[in-house]
């Protein structure tokens, strides 16, 4: 008879999600359903009425793993739906923040996945904050190629984190040769860090993969070698960049998306009857309670062509370069050979620009309400941005985030693994699941934490 | 490597679609109004401090860190107050959870001891729930009022 086990939130990911799993008796999962539990962001409302320049600014705010992405996505998005055509070195500026952002993101997504691999030739899993060699020069390595990246993304973004210099019609400023330099420098200093981190990243999840057990809960627990495949299909708009309505051949159909509601799609009420107090970090969720994931999960589910597909860097692989690769190890490993790619580029791109060109549209014309759409391929998928822009204010405006296209693909995914690989498989997303507000309040003791007041 | 921070950091950090969390941005912009020293930056992190920023500083190059967020402190709205990182709360270094857990405590405990680390914070005087489905772009006055008095601060401390 199935069981039903609650792991709620899962962790090292971004944001707030949980995992129901029917089981059964041999812990095998029968249906599992990975769902969004951080409140609904509600930007899009927010949106409305505001003028196209403040709606880019808004979207990047949404999260700051992947401002660059919203960014770039709203302000293409309000630059379709008005018919606004960019210059050639202001795209070329765009392609390198896309690729430093791809760069930095990718990085820090090992540090989310060591931990649930080990060292080769031992059964000791890695902590990338660990001291000790070699786990340390791994950490370095990472820590250098994500300072790569948001370098060269405050170059040519403005800041670090949410770039200013991008702006509907273009962007604000070109980069002068100085920083054309410093951008051919730093990725070039990038190069033979990417191919190490690439080549060690593939060999540690190779590895997991041959594996015939990890340790989870203080037990053995038996790895297959399917863990994480899926019959879905993938849905990628480009190699690299994107792709947008104003293009000639756009790569994404609008006309073939469907979004339907959660309560159509996940799991109904469920008795909770499987813990395991032993489960990192501080057990599942004790038996005894309720879960409810269609009630309980705060995204909608998008279909393409009536199914959900997977998007990301095996997407965009699978279509673009016949990657064949499948689960979550085949994941793993697409996204450590973008590697190179990222750095590569960037050096193209920090070749081919004309720092004397113009980077703002001579014309930028204020909208009629057309529909304008703008997929950007963001580090962990394509992130579809949908804007309406009528006398330079937005009338609608729509977010279909990587992570909300990977959730009911995830989901099957997790059908014939151990429930208890089931964040290992979640973690291959590389999920985003959306952030809020935050703030550093009290201690653990509720006491005030502070040395004193200034008037 | 040249890169992101040079030796003192002044970080805003906060989240400007919420209201009076966007205190640590809205002092980066005020900065900007000032000339700062060559050895000194300031940086607008927005949502990504914590992880994006002050997970790859480095004690090597960056001597002081200036962290300016709100903070709910028990204080007045606008009220100021101003912590050494020796004061806050151990973070989870043992157990690293999620990049998106909202805390700044898991990095700053990394590199507490190793640089000078001070938290400005700034009593909010409202900040919408996350899951309220609302949101306030603009600052209270008290927190906005607050503002020349963090600039004045901040100068201060790194001796402009």
């Amino acid at each position: 008879m199935s069981k039903v086990v609650e792991i709620s939130p899962t962790t090292r990911h971004e944001g707030h999600s949980k995992l129901v799993l029917k089981v059964n008796d041999e812990g095998i999962i029968e249906r599992g359903d990975w769902l969004s539990i951080t409140p609904v962001r509600g930007v899009e409302k927010l949106a409305i009425g505001k003028t196209y320049e403040q709606v880019p600014k808004i979207a990047s705010r949404v999260c700051g793993i992947c401002p660059i992405a919203h960014t770039l996505a709203a302000t293409e998005a309000m630059e379709a739906s008005m018919g606004v055509e960019i210059p050639d070195d202001a795209y070329l500026l765009r392609i390198i923040l896309q690729c430093a952002n791809r760069l930095h993101s990718h990085a820090l997504h090992d540090i989310l996945a060591l931990p649930d691999m080990y060292l080769p030739g031992t059964d000791s899993k890695i902590n990338p904050f660990s001291p000790e060699e070699p786990v340390r020069s791994v950490a370095k390595r990472i820590q250098t190629l994500r300072m790569i990246g948001q370098t060269i993304g405050e170059i040519v973004g403005g800041e670090a984190v949410h770039p200013s210099n991008t702006r509907v019609g273009g962007m604000y400023k070109n980069i002068t040769p100085r920083a054309r330099t410093k951008i051919y420098d730093l990725a070039k200093q990038a190069l033979p860090l990417a191919r190490e981190q690439m080549e060690f990243m593939i060999a540690i999840f190779e590895n997991y993969g041959k594996r015939d057990w990890a340790e989870m809960c203080g037990r053995e627990v038996a790895i297959p070698k399917d863990l994480g495949f899926h019959n879905q299909g993938y849905m990628a708009t480009d190699p690299c960049y994107g792709s947008s309505s104003l293009d000639e051949h756009p790569t994404w159909d609008p006309a073939r998306w469907l979004e339907v509601r959660p309560w159509d799609w996940y799991m109904g009420e469920e008795d909770i009857t499987l813990e395991d107090p032993a489960y990192p970090v501080g057990g599942t969720t004790k038996a005894g309670g309720k879960a409810w994931p269609q009630m309980q999960a705060c995204t909608g589910v998008p279909l393409y062509d009536g199914q959900p597909v997977e998007v990301g860097p095996r997407a965009r692989l699978a279509t673009y370069r016949n990657y064949d690769r499948k689960g979550a190890i085949g994941l793993n490993i697409a996204r450590e050979m973008e590697y190179m790619d990222s750095v590569y580029k960037m050096i193209e791109a920090a070749d081919a620009i004309n720092t004397s060109g113009s980077v703002v549209a001579d014309v930028i014309p204020q909208g009629d309400g057309s529909i304008g759409w703008a997929a950007n391929e963001a580090p962990r998928g394509a992130d579809v941005h949908l804007a309406k822009v009528r006398n330079g204010k937005v009338e609608w405006f729509s977010m279909l985030v990587p992570t909300t296209w990977n959730f009911p693909t995830c989901s099957r995914a997790l059908t014939g693994a151990p429930w208890e690989l089931a964040e290992v498989i979640v973690r291959a997303y590389d999920p985003c699941v959306s952030c809020a507000t935050h703030m550093i309040v009290l201690d653990e003791d509720n006491r005030l934490v502070a040395q004193k007041l200034l008037e | 490597m040249d890169g992101l921070f040079p030796e003192v950091i002044i970080a805003g950090v906060g989240n400007e679609l919420f209201g009076d969390d966007g205190f640590g941005p809205a002092v980066i912009r005020a900065l900007s109004e000032h000339e700062l020293p060559d050895n000194v930056k300031a940086m607008d992190v927005g949502l990504g401090g914590p992880h994006l920023i002050f997970s790859m500083i480095d004690p090597e190059e960056t001597k002081k860190l200036i962290i300016v967020d709100c903070m709910d402190f028990g204080g007045e709205p606008g009220n100021l107050t101003k912590i050494p990182a020796d004061l806050l709360p151990k973070g989870r270094e043992e157990r690293y959870m999620d990049a998106h857990s909202g805390n700044l405590l898991d990095p700053i405990g990394r590199l507490k001891g190793k640089m000078e680390i001070i938290v400005l914070g700034c009593q909010p005087a409202y900040i919408p729930a996350p899951d309220s489905e609302e949101f306030a772009l603009e600052l209270s006055p008290e927190v906005q009022g607050a503002i020349p008095k963090t600039v004045s601060i901040i100068l201060k401390e790194i001796g402009s």
